[in-house]
């Protein structure tokens, strides 16, 4: 192979060969040496977001912005923040987003990578793309997205997944959204139960999305919640029938769209500091059950509890539940009702302000 | 023009020059000498500064000594001059400020670079020694092409680019032979720490 010793050129020339480079070469190059890189950021065709324009930046397309990225991560540069969103659906997906800000200064980049199967795309315009060591045939990009071919998808989010996790030095996922229609079922599972080990060796879960969540079998419902700590859970979708039955899930944010199909049941074995059901079929009665549960310290991580009952909430009636109780304050005002048990802790029960509230408990504790 | 008829000559092979116009002697760190037209010579702003501040008359030019370019040789100077005896004339070029820069090879150039990279090298020394702006940006756009589709890994063979790893120990040896003892203190330092002192000094 022919060599040049670039690094021994006068600096003036050095710059004007590294100012003269493409930017998908001149990444390379940065990515070959950490000096050469520092070299690279001296001249105008710089390879970092603190110097790259927003402009630049959006121009790019998708190896540069992996390759930055990587660039970021190997220099471990300040003000930099990186997430991976992984989309389960018929078309799985993975969009890796990194900003940068100091002070007033912000800049974004994202690109995403689709993961498709290699059989049904044709073979005549593919390139490649090289993702580490490994080269991966590419059917069609823009600026920011790439369509990637594999003979088995689950294979493709997986090694993605983890490419990424190593490369960028990603400590969690920061979303993760599901959704089952159209999906070939087998595949989409293999890919559910692979992303979910990868989450469960993370020390802080991702945002949960599921769409038609009714789609889910109740063996992938189960694996997906189990044992797995979530920030924010997100559903919707109705349960289907043989879906009922047990559920449990840990976050700090749990908001039900569809939750006809969830129970007194369900809600006990939730361990989430915030929960909001919409359209449930809880009655005032199983609320007052509710409330005796956290009486008796059953639902100590619940911080907010919004439930939309199937009918016009009563305060009375849940209270009623309170009457062969003792060892508590209760303290009554026009906006809400506020009760102290014996160890301190209140719960604080807000009385619905207008008609589009009345069907809405809510129970504030702390 | 080829590479090949540019006007460029040793001047044991010169021929009388027919243009009226002025042709400086220049001489090469290995005692090669060349005749360059003036015009030529704009090309180089360094060489265009210096015979203008030498003010030499056209029998200046024939009966003084050959003006020295003491730090080029012979080879790279004959492409020099071929190159701005092509170019004499020719604008010289501003930068527009687009990055990368936008740098067309003319084929005239490409044949008089294809040469090893030895020579290349030296070449773009001249370039910025001579301040031949053009010149500059053609040859380090070749070097720049070399970079071309290829991995970081390549590139560190194409470009003789130490490793980080090499660069570390190349950092060390000089901090070490700069100070003798570093060597001796970070060995008894190793060794404090494995005996399990807390305490260096």
């Amino acid at each position: 192979m022919n060599r040049f010793p670039v690094l021994r050129l006068p600096y003036v020339a050095l710059r004007e060969v590294i100012e003269s480079t493409d930017k998908s070469d001149v990444l390379n190059l940065a990515l070959a040496s950490r000096k050469m890189c520092k070299l690279i950021d001296t001249t105008r065709n710089s390879v970092s977001m603190k110097k790259l324009s927003q402009d630049d930046i959006d121009k790019l397309g998708v190896m540069d912005r992996y390759n930055i990225t990587r660039l970021e991560t190997l220099h471990c540069s300040e003000h930099v923040r990186k997430e991976l969103e992984v989309n389960i659906s018929k078309e799985p997906s993975l969009t890796v987003k990194t900003f940068y800000a100091e002070n007033d200064i912000q800049k974004s980049m994202t690109f995403r990578v689709h993961v498709d199967f290699a059989e049904d795309r044709p073979v005549w315009n593919q390139k490649v793309m090289r993702f580490g060591n490994l080269d991966v045939p590419v059917a069609s990009e823009s600026n920011d997205t790439v369509h990637t071919l594999w003979n088995n998808s689950d294979c493709g989010v997986g090694w993605l997944c983890c490419h990424f996790f190593q490369k960028f030095d990603l400590k969690r996922f920061s979303s993760l959204e599901i959704n089952p229609e159209d999906v070939e079922y087998s595949e989409f599972s293999t890919i559910l139960r692979s992303v979910v080990d990868l989450v469960k060796e993370t020390p802080e879960g991702p945002n949960l999305q599921i769409l038609r969540f009714g789609l889910l079998t109740a063996e992938d419902s189960q694996y997906l919640f189990d044992g797995v700590k979530y920030k924010d859970i997100i559903v919707m979708g109705r349960r289907i029938q043989q879906n009922s039955g047990a559920f449990t899930c840990e976050s700090s944010l749990f908001l039900l769209g569809d939750a006809d199909w969830f129970s007194l049941e369900n809600l006990m074995s939730t361990k989430c500091e915030i929960i909001i059901l919409r359209g449930s079929q809880m009655t005032n009665d199983l609320i007052k059950q509710v409330l005796m549960h956290w009486m008796d310290k059953k639902l100590e991580k619940l911080a907010h509890l919004s439930v939309e009952l199937r009918e016009e909430v009563d305060i009375e009636s849940i209270l009623s539940g309170l009457s062969n109780r003792t060892g508590y304050v209760l303290t009554r005002t026009k906006e809400s009702v506020t009760i102290r048990r014996g160890d301190g802790k209140r719960a604080e029960i807000l009385i619905p302000k207008d008609e589009s509230e009345k069907k809405t408990f809510k129970m504030i504790s702390c | 023009m080829s590479v090949e008829n540019a006007p460029v000559v040793d001047v044991d092979e010169a021929a009388i020059p027919v243009e009226k116009k002025m042709y400086y002697r220049f001489e090469s760190n290995d005692k090669k000498e060349f005749r360059v037209s003036e015009l030529a010579i704009q090309q180089s702003e360094t060489l265009n500064r210096l015979v203008e501040a030498m003010g030499y008359t056209s029998e200046d030019v024939e009966n003084k000594p050959a003006i020295a370019i003491e730090n080029i040789d012979g080879k790279t100077l004959k492409l020099v001059f071929q190159w701005c005896e092509h170019h004499k004339g020719e604008a010289i070029p501003v930068d527009d400020g687009s990055v990368p820069k936008i740098v067309e090879i003319p084929e005239f150039d490409a044949k008089l670079m294809d040469i090893d990279n030895g020579l290349l090298f030296k070449l773009i020394w001249a370039a910025d020694y001579l301040n031949i702006v053009q010149l500059l940006n053609v040859s380090c756009k070749k070097v720049a092409n070399m970079a071309q589709g290829k991995t970081p890994a390549q590139l560190r063979r194409v470009y003789l680019l130490p490793s980080d790893e090499e660069d570390e120990a190349a950092k060390r040896a000089a901090q070490e032979a700069q100070d003798p003892r570093a060597r001796e203190v970070e060995e008894e330092f190793e060794e404090r720490k494995r005996q399990g002192g807390n305490s260096f000094f």
